[in-house]
């Protein structure tokens, strides 16, 4: 029997597969008899030691202390905590009056941030949208412009989800300090990717995810500043866990694991960035080869290293994803987010870049991870370039 | 989206794609195309004798357009044209399994194989 080729996973950003770190402590957790961490027994200062652990090494990667964590269920949930917390603290009039909020983001956010957005505008809060130019960058001229006294919060990720573009959060800080208004960064595709250090980086709020750095999924966490503290109003509330700040027990395996998670590839940043500088770019360079294909990352040292966008003329995108994705072998590899693909919509970052709405269909986003090798790069490049004149003679294209 | 769906299937072998052949000798074509220009389909259809027809198509779109104008001219060549002209957009959404976001599939090539039809033998 001929065995079918080994599939090939190149969806990092969407998902990392479990690190062998973190899986061990998930099992430990798992496998003890730890009580509820609230609890002032013994299993349950167990739990809480496996927490403060995981509090203590997710703080030590990002120059935090681990009073400044604070554990969700993910990076939506720490988003959302975020940005409803800022504008519900700031509606009860803690900044002067009782007035609406102002938040200003960029329109290529990650949908956690754009969806919660747009709900907050809804019901009164302002909002102010920052455009972006054909590589994805903001106008850091356009953003001080847009700050004003009432203004209550700056929301930008650091490096978008779909291209790997990385925002200048060092210079976008020092504006937001110079104005006076808390800066919320969305760090789920920067973190153990990129330095990161709030001591010397005045960032107020920070969302982060395991699942995107080799943890489990159903974990996040969201940095909170001490000092100047942003007025942040609870999402969820009953139990008062967490000083009040998010309420519900805790998921100790899931935290433990996310801690350890973060501390190993922090450790490994250096060197597994510098090898997917090496093999994004030898994908790139071999993609770049076929006609009608364009670049959607960002050039150079503007992208973050596991990540590689194209667009495919000629071709139908959903047809050139599945084709993918069910063909031999099977590459896993999303067109936009995967959050956009579960709406079937085409990417609208894609399109805030400038790119026409059928270039933004037929896009591809390919994100290296720990297992990838030139190997696999040089197999991926030829199995779409198969895939994309198979789809073009079939139109009667090639 | 599943590998296991009709549609897959057809979409990833598709026996009928015109691939290779000079399409100016076929005595019906015609080329149907979605409003928004996301998709398009092209029948061909060759009578060989009195009873027996080759079909063959084009096609650009998502999966199902592709595994639809397959089994359509596949249909074409198994039962006869006059059989497959009767076929309906409900017929091809049955066949394949199309979900209720494809259902405009089975118009399309349903529409393309009509117009063929009325081409041929012009």
């Amino acid at each position: 029997m001929v065995q079918a080729p080994a599939p090939i996973y190149l969806d990092h950003a969407a998902t990392t597969p479990l690190c062998a770190a973190a899986r061990d402590a998930l099992q430990a957790c798992l496998a003890a008899p730890l009580g509820n961490p609230s609890s002032p027994h013994g299993p349950g200062q167990a739990a809480a030691e496996w927490i403060d652990a995981a509090a203590r090494r997710l703080a030590g990667v990002i120059g935090a202390q681990p009073e400044e964590i604070v554990w969700t269920s993910g990076a939506t949930e720490a988003t959302n905590l975020a940005l409803r917390g800022v504008a519900e603290f700031a509606a009860r009039g803690h900044k002067g009056a009782a007035r609406p909020a102002h938040i200003i983001s960029c329109e290529t956010e990650h949908s956690a941030t754009r969806d919660t957005l747009k709900a907050l505008a809804e019901r009164g809060t302002r909002i102010t949208w920052l455009g972006v130019d054909e590589q994805g960058r903001i106008d850091l001229a356009e953003l001080d412009a847009a700050l004003d006294e009432a203004s209550d919060l700056v929301s930008l990720m650091h490096v978008n989800n779909e291209t790997g573009l990385i925002h200048d959060i060092p210079a976008v800080a020092e504006i937001c300090q110079r104005r006076g208004v808390p800066l919320h960064v969305d760090a789920c595709q920067s973190l153990t990717r990129l330095p990161i250090d709030v001591a010397a980086t005045p960032i107020a709020l920070m969302s982060m995810s395991a699942h995107k750095i080799g943890g489990p999924p159903g974990v996040g966490a969201l940095y909170v500043r001490r000092r100047p503290r942003v007025g942040l109003a609870p999402q969820i509330i009953g139990g008062g866990q967490q000083k009040g700040r998010r309420a519900g027990t805790l998921a100790t395996h899931q935290i433990a694991a996310f801690g350890v998670a973060a501390e190993t590839a922090a450790a490994e940043r250096e060197t597994q960035q510098a090898r997917y500088r090496g093999l994004s770019e030898r994908l790139w360079q071999g993609l770049s080869a076929i006609d009608g294909v364009t670049a959607n990352h960002a050039a150079g040292e503007d992208r973050a290293a596991p990540f590689v966008n194209v667009s495919v003329a000629g071709v139908h995108g959903e047809a050139l994803r599945a084709g993918l994705a069910y063909g031999a072998p099977n590459i896993a590899l999303s067109g936009g987010s995967a959050c956009s693909a579960a709406r079937g919509a085409s990417s609208y970052v894609l399109r805030a870049m400038g790119r026409t709405p059928a270039a933004a269909a037929a896009s591809l986003r390919l994100t290296l991870g720990p297992e990838i090798d030139e190997a696999i790069i040089d197999t991926t490049i030829a199995r779409i370039a198969a895939e994309i004149t198979r789809l073009r003679r079939i139109a009667g294209q090639a | 989206m599943s590998a296991q769906r009709p549609v897959m299937a057809r979409f990833l072998a598709p026996a009928r794609a015109a691939l290779d052949i000079d399409i100016g000798g076929w005595h019906g074509e015609h080329v149907q195309g979605t409003p928004g220009a996301d998709a398009w389909c092209r029948v061909l259809v060759q009578r060989d004798d009195a009873h027996s027809y080759r079909a063959r198509f084009l096609a650009f779109g998502p999966p199902g357009v592709i595994a639809a104008a397959d089994w359509l001219c596949e249909q074409v060549e198994q039962r006869g044209l006059e059989a497959a002209l009767a076929l309906t957009a409900a017929d091809v959404e049955k066949a394949l399994a199309l979900a209720a976001d494809e259902r405009h599939i089975g118009l399309l090539v349903i529409d393309a194989l009509t117009a063929t039809g009325a081409h041929l033998g012009r």
